[in-house]
């Protein structure tokens, strides 16, 4: 492979309340290479949009990010000031949320948004910029082009509305798009059409995406290689077979357990006890998971498991599968 | 089949338009349209559509919180819609709604304790020994302690305020209970959680759930029949079974496509465009316009729900009888 587009290393972000530090995120590692769709898939409150935020230099004020490295090709993003960063975001690195509505700005017309990436990074003439806007709403699927240009968001329906946020982050032409629950507020009909979307830009535009979403058929549909996280942690990562035909951690497992579908008719649904800790009543130093486990032995008490490679690209963060708890590793054949 | 707890028959709401809109010129929303169906006690029905296709509406029409503006609807053989004020009062009783968001739903000023009594209250049953005590009884019922009873709402988190919702709806024994996108906002984990607990209390009160969601999935796990709903419109209806394993109508067929599943799946099959907005040609098929299949007939007649199967019905003029063309048609797709 070639070299990584973006990489993590060992980062912490805490949260300041009150006084107190809490963190939020601990030792975050992976890398995205070209070309290629990550996912990164958890419950709410786990830390999925966090670790997306932190890329991007956009945390909440009461947040830091402790230690740990983040590289966007050559550039430290640690180290860019307000100025640099106004440079990268939008032209290399762009993001897509997940409400349309609260994205766009409704006081201005769909064709100035959309354009306005391209007003701040390239210096193009007028006609020029909107010759290419209006190329790109075609390319998102925005149909009528023309008039929508001067259309306000509310006048689009919200499967429309998230196209208009799609071109906007794909104008400028960035190498890394960074997705947060992109179809979550979509209807099945329109969430198929946007992700048959980002399949082509992937196909078409050779971006690398990180694609958030708590929804396996979502992530199924469309990723490469998936982060599942847990309670501030990477729990489990690995290409979409390993995670999807051979998941490892009991958190994995769980959660793919409890998708409902017609196969699971008359089955009581797999449920994982109790729900994910708030920040403030997360246990350091231990195994996150392990208060709702049910491999849970002496070691997750303990200390923190180390993520350990099962094979190849797949890895888990689960004392099952560390050298120092041998005697279980036979749970790896279950 | 057994008898019947809900009968709705030919029942239309229409909505006055507050304003002008550029894009729609239309006086009236249809947002319940010819609707017809009937529901049999103990089962679970479910119904499927996108946002705007009018499935809430429905479901509010149907416990009486809002007024149709024709057609009937009987709970038990009896017209509700005749009902005096205190029959009404006293129905309330045996029919109740699970709302979407439990962030909305629960008054954030009152206890727990206080919500879970409320309809104790408002129909006077028992002391206050009694009603606290049922509280606490209906609490455990729905998996919290009675540590809960002096909590408050922005204490709890989304599943946890869900199944406060859901003891609300219980402590009087309802029959029948609307549960309008009740899992939709909560984690898969959480999610199975609360509806392992919702098969567990219909088995244990033989309730009858009538189960409004866009998720398919959740509703094919779930649901022993199915009503996919269009523009205001049922277009087709069948047990989950039949339904899920054969759709007819086309828009069925496209919705039941864009399901994304975990299992190894076929490129998903696209629907075209989106759900237009309410249009006043009431002789045309609701679907024409976004239809692959579109005929000249399906712009001048509206199609009628026949018979397709055992208790499979679907209204699409692809399955009248004189069409001869149906199979062959329907194969290219």
């Amino acid at each position: 492979m070639s070299a990584p587009i973006l990489t993590v290393e060992n980062m912490d972000v805490s949260f300041k309340i009150a006084s107190e530090n809490y963190k939020a995120l601990e030792n975050i590692t992976f890398s995205v290479y070209p070309n290629e769709v990550v996912g990164i898939v958890g419950e709410s409150g786990c830390g999925k949009s966090l670790t997306s935020q932190a890329i991007l230099g956009i945390l909440p004020k009461n947040a830091i990010v402790e230690q740990g490295k983040m590289k966007y090709k050559h550039v430290d993003l640690r180290e860019l000031k307000d100025k640099d960063w106004r440079k990268i975001r939008g032209k290399n690195i762009s993001m897509i949320f997940q409400e349309p509505m609260t994205a766009l700005n409704p006081l201005v017309t769909v064709g100035k948004q959309i354009s306005e990436g391209l007003k701040v990074h390239t210096s193009y003439s007028k006609d020029e910029m909107k010759k290419r806007t209006i190329q790109m709403m075609e390319k998102v699927g925005l149909p009528r082009a023309k008039e929508l240009y001067k259309a306000y968001p509310h006048q689009l329906s919200g499967g429309m509305q998230q196209r208009v946020v799609i071109a906007i982050a794909l104008i400028a032409e960035p190498d890394l798009i960074i997705a947060d629950e992109p179809t979550t507020a979509l209807d099945v009909t329109i969430q198929a059409q946007i992700l048959a979307l980002f399949r082509k830009i992937k196909y078409e535009r050779k971006s690398s995406m990180i694609f958030i979403s708590h929804d396996w058929g979502v992530i199924r549909n469309i990723c490469d290689r998936v982060l599942v996280m847990y309670a501030g942690h990477i729990v489990e990562e690995g290409t979409l077979s390993e995670i999807l035909n051979n998941p490892k951690h009991p958190y994995t497992k769980a959660l793919i357990q409890a998708i409902p579908d017609h196969r699971k008719r008359g089955i009581e649904l797999f449920t994982i006890p109790g729900k994910v800790p708030s920040l403030q009543d997360r246990k350091r130093d231990v195994c996150p998971f392990a208060d709702r486990c049910s491999h849970r032995f002496d070691a997750c008490d303990k200390e923190v498991p180390k993520i350990e490679r099962i094979e190849g690209t797949h890895a888990a963060k689960c004392h099952l599968y560390t050298k120092e708890a041998g005697l279980h590793r036979d749970y790896t054949n279950h | 089949m057994t008898t019947p707890i809900i009968e709705v028959e030919d029942l239309h709401k229409f909505f006055k338009q507050a304003r002008k809109n550029s894009l729609d010129k239309n006086k009236y929303v249809r947002a319940v349209n010819e609707v017809s169906f009937s529901l049999c006690e103990g089962e679970s029905f479910g119904l499927v559509g996108e946002s705007g296709s009018g499935k809430s509406t429905l479901g509010q029409v149907i416990l009486q919180l809002i007024k149709q503006t024709s057609g009937t609807v009987k709970y038990r053989g009896k017209n509700v819609s005749s009902f005096t004020k205190k029959e009404l009062k006293a129905w309330r009783r045996q029919v109740q709604i699970v709302f979407q968001n439990p962030y909305a739903s629960l008054n954030p000023k009152k206890s727990i304790g206080w919500t879970v009594e409320e309809p104790l209250h408002i129909h006077k049953i028992g002391d206050r020994v009694f009603r606290r005590q049922r509280a606490i009884e209906v609490l455990e019922e729905v998996g919290l302690d009675h540590s809960f009873m002096d909590r408050y709402p922005h204490e709890l988190s989304g599943g946890q305020r869900q199944r406060i919702a859901i003891a609300t709806a219980i402590i009087l024994e309802p029959e029948f209970i609307v549960i309008d996108e009740g899992v939709s906002a909560l984690d898969v984990s959480v999610q199975a959680q609360i509806l392992n607990l919702l098969k567990k209390l219909q088995r244990k009160y033989k309730l009858t759930y009538l189960f409004i969601s866009h998720d398919l999935n959740v509703v094919q796990y779930f649901c022993n029949r199915i009503a996919v709903m269009y523009l205001g419109e049922i277009i087709e209806i069948g047990k989950t079974v039949e339904l899920g394993s054969s759709p007819k109508h086309p828009y069925t067929k496209g919705l039941f496509s864009s399901i994304l599943s975990i299992e190894e799946a076929d490129e998903l099959k696209l629907l075209e465009g989106d759900l237009h907005r309410f249009s006043n040609d009431i002789e045309a098929c609701p679907f024409h316009d976004r239809c692959k299949f579109a005929m000249d007939i399906c712009q001048s007649v509206k199609p009628k729900r026949q018979k397709v199967g055992n208790y499979h019905e679907v209204g699409c003029h692809l399955y009248d009888i004189k069409n001869e063309n149906k199979e062959s048609i329907l194969k290219v797709n």
